[in-house]
């Protein structure tokens, strides 16, 4: 059987965003047929959970804001933990072995609000459910450019081994411009400002970029939401700010096995009052979120566990 | 017209940016850490600032290192490296 990528090449592709032996692990799943792989990745988390105590506190601290009865609150404990497992065998497409395979998995719902030949708009994402729902919009052919100072830098040379071939090809003619890159790694303020200032040349040249809301990064405000607050950053701000592109928000959900990418309307337009123009915002992302939260809440594992970022 | 680059006036753009009365810039001030203090929203905002003031293009690959937006003294190099001779 020809595996989609070399043992020893996709090791030393390694992306930052995985650790050592959560990697190992992945390259080492990735050889058994889909769905193997996951399933044993969300046995792997649950019993992490279990041995890791702080985590499943975590876990259980969450599910008590959502359910009331202890079998209900053990299940969303539980389920949560399964989920973050599933979630991360997801994002290395463990098992996945080519486009066609991917495609059965992944949905975009709310295309409509993407206009044919959209340019210069931001597509904001959220550390909720299947990651990267950029993936959706580039099967669909929309150019996206990933943005962020962390990240598994799909498309780029530098990681090319740790993908699938036919997945890293999508990336690349997709528009993974390099936004982000190994070299801004680091959380110190001149990267990330580099980070942004590309950004806002990726915009004001007409290309569309894939931010999330909810990354690390300077707090511009919060979505009190039951169980834990979503701090929601400020770079995607400023870069509205300063290039008046349209934001499109875009959550991810599982339903089954498939990952629903659903893009929503766009945000209001940018507003002269800055206080009126924040509230705005504010507002429309606490209704999106606290539908998401209130439907999946097995599947707000950066909200149970704020520290997995 | 732009405006001719000083150390003066890119003090006073960091300076406006950074809101930070209290501190007496000079160029060898650091813009982030143990200075004045400017997050990367900030910076971008002092950065995009002196563009517009002073007509320059920055090329961020090769433009914005440590050594570069390291102080007011090196943003100001930086800032006349990047004007027409």
């Amino acid at each position: 059987m020809r595996f989609r990528r070399g043992f020893r090449a996709a090791w030393a592709g390694r992306p930052a965003v995985y650790g050592r032996w959560t990697w190992a692990l992945i390259l080492v799943l990735d050889r058994l047929p889909w769905p193997w792989g996951e399933e044993i990745l969300c046995c792997c988390f649950v019993v992490s959970a279990l041995v890791r105590r702080q985590r499943m506190r975590r876990a259980f601290s969450w599910s008590r804001a959502h359910q009331s009865t202890a079998l209900g609150r053990l299940w969303l404990a539980v389920s949560i933990c399964a989920h973050h497992g599933r979630f991360v065998a997801r994002s290395a497409f463990t098992g996945i072995r080519d486009l066609r395979a991917l495609r059965r998995l992944v949905s975009l719902r709310g295309a409509d609000h993407v206009v044919p030949g959209l340019r210069g708009a931001i597509f904001l994402g959220f550390h909720l459910g299947p990651t990267s729902p950029d993936v959706a919009l580039r099967m669909a052919g929309h150019s996206v450019t990933w943005v962020g100072a962390q990240g598994a830098w799909i498309g780029t040379p530098a990681t090319a081994a740790a993908w699938p071939p036919e997945i890293n090809r999508l990336y690349e003619v997709t528009g993974e411009q390099g936004a982000s890159d190994a070299t801004v790694r680091s959380r110190d303020a001149r990267a990330r400002a580099q980070v942004l200032y590309r950004a806002r040349q990726i915009l004001l040249g007409g290309g569309n970029v894939f931010i999330t809301a909810d990354g690390p990064g300077t707090v511009a405000f919060e979505v009190p939401l039951p169980g834990a607050p979503a701090k929601i950053r400020a770079g995607w701000l400023l870069l509205r700010e300063i290039t008046g592109a349209s934001v499109l928000p875009v959550v991810s959900h599982l339903e089954g096995r498939t990952q629903v990418v659903t893009v929503h309307p766009a945000l209001p337009p940018l507003d002269a009052d800055p206080i009126r123009d924040l509230e705005a915002c504010r507002a429309a992302l606490g209704r999106l979120l606290a539908d998401y939260v209130r439907r999946h809440p097995e599947q707000c594992y950066m909200l149970a566990f704020p520290r997995s970022l | 017209m732009s405006d001719e680059p000083t150390i003066e006036g890119v003090r006073a753009i960091v300076m406006r940016v950074a809101n930070r009365a209290t501190v007496d810039a000079g160029p060898d001030t650091p813009l982030t850490e143990g200075g004045l203090d400017l997050d990367s929203l900030n910076l971008l905002r002092a950065l995009l600032a002196c563009e517009e003031t002073f007509q320059v293009a920055f090329e961020p690959d090769t433009d914005f290192t440590d050594q570069t937006l390291r102080t007011v003294g090196t943003l100001y190099d930086l800032i006349r490296s990047k004007r027409p001779r």
